[in-house]
């Protein structure tokens, strides 16, 4: 009598592995390629349950104002809140639409790209990647509400990023601290142009300007006319270090940003 | 009932991950629950059970990220290199989870961040790259006193 197990155990030793592997090959590539949509469709199916969570977050860290019997006044308050941000937001683009008004080519180039002016659509955080290398915020607004792919994301103090995934009622945006971030920027005082580029962990880079441009620490940077994704003006951030060496093609400038996206609740997306 | 139990299991560290932890960050930081998952079902598996797991929690996070797609790669090489050497330990369980947390956490979480960073930023500040890891860390141990009933739930029993 022969006796086949030692035989049987040794295949599925090797067998589980392989599959395993093959497996892992199969879903890297399903998941990079984003075959099926398989990311969005994974987003709409999570969204509800993510949205109850964000709705019971805010109950329960709300609750003390409640127990005060305030919960009117809480409404009113969280209302007007949000109508300042928006507004303030507004005014972020307003103000500088007034600067660049003075500017005649500057205001012609804007009114050439934004003949109607900016349309915002306000969008709450609901969550954030758990990757701690990529930071990426996901926002309650898909293509349902109008967000789409590129759209510039603001927040009330400066720029927050752009949308890089949409679903339908949920959007991914990069933030402008990701390393794969780059965006067109000028310094709001001597206009010296650059490219604003992610860091690592919170810090944002000013890149390729030139060693003879005027920089100071404390200046405002803010996006340049010569974006194709973001509108000009928006605040990035303040200059908190620039530096050069003798024989350095480039200024070396490090940025803290305008926004802490440490405590962001609520964003505008710029339809 | 198997699949239920995972799937409610996947989906609530789905809504911690994304949701409450990332309104709970120390300095930038919150808990890799998908790790410390992968970790705590691959030191209490007995059955190969920790590599479909693995599989599942990798794929999660690689939908929930942006720009890294290796999460499945590295969750299944974790339940791999536990599987192979736990059996070395002659702890108790839990104190197992813990020790392998201590020293995987903080390597996958720097080897990840050293990997990304040499390749696309010019200085990496060496102080803050290392406070960063060893919260991390403490905070990856610590979801190892939350996760590890669920999982011995979902992956053991």
């Amino acid at each position: 009598m022969i006796d086949y197990q030692p035989y049987r155990k040794k295949k599925n030793q090797f067998g589980r592995p392989i599959l395993f592997i093959l497996l892992a090959i199969l879903l890297v590539f399903l998941v990079s390629k984003n075959l099926f949509a398989i990311r969005s469709v994974f987003q709409s199916i999570i969204y509800p349950f993510q949205y109850a969570t964000v709705a019971s977050w805010n109950a329960v860290t709300g609750f003390p104002s409640a127990v005060a019997n305030i919960r009117g006044l809480s409404n009113e308050n969280t209302q007007f809140k949000q109508e300042i941000k928006l507004l303030q937001a507004k005014l972020l683009v307003l103000d500088e639409k007034l600067a660049e008004n003075e500017r005649l080519n500057q205001a012609l180039r804007f009114k050439q790209r934004y003949p109607r002016g900016l349309k915002l659509l306000p969008a709450k955080v609901i969550g954030k990647s758990p990757a701690p290398w990529f930071p990426t915020l996901i926002i309650n607004q898909g293509s349902m509400a109008g967000a789409k792919k590129d759209m510039p994301v603001i927040a009330e103090n400066g720029l927050v990023g752009r949308v890089v995934e949409v679903s339908a009622f949920n959007s991914k945006v990069m933030l402008i601290t990701d390393i794969e971030s780059s965006v067109a920027a000028v310094n709001s005082r001597s206009r010296d142009f650059g490219l604003v580029s992610g860091g690592s962990i919170d810090r944002i880079f000013m890149k390729y300007v030139g060693a003879g441009a005027d920089i100071r620490v404390g200046d405002q940077v803010v996006t340049s006319q010569i974006s194709t994704v973001f509108p000009i003006g928006i605040p990035i951030g303040t200059i908190n270090l620039a530096n050069k060496m003798e024989h350095d093609l480039f200024y070396h400038i490090e940025i803290i940003p305008a926004v802490d996206f440490s405590k962001l609740e609520e964003v505008f997306l710029v339809l | 009932m198997l699949f239920l139990l995972l799937s409610l299991y996947v989906l609530l560290i789905t809504v911690l991950q994304t949701v409450v932890f990332s309104r709970l960050q120390i300095f930038g930081v919150s808990p890799d629950l998908f790790l410390v998952s992968v970790i705590i079902c691959a030191a209490l598996d007995k059955g190969g059970r920790s590599f479909g797991f693995a599989l599942v929690l990798g794929l999660i996070k690689d939908l929930l990220s942006f720009g890294s797609y290796f999460n499945v790669v590295t969750k299944l090489l974790v339940a791999a290199m536990i599987n192979l050497s736990k059996e070395k330990f002659v702890w108790n369980k839990f104190l197992l989870c813990l020790s392998f947390v201590l020293v995987i956490s903080p390597a996958l979480f720097a080897i990840e961040g050293i990997m990304i960073m040499s390749n696309r930023v010019n200085e990496i500040i060496w102080a803050q790259f290392i406070f960063k890891t060893f919260i991390a860390t403490i905070y990856n141990l610590l979801a190892v006193f939350m996760l590890y009933p669920l999982v011995k739930k979902v992956c053991h029993d």
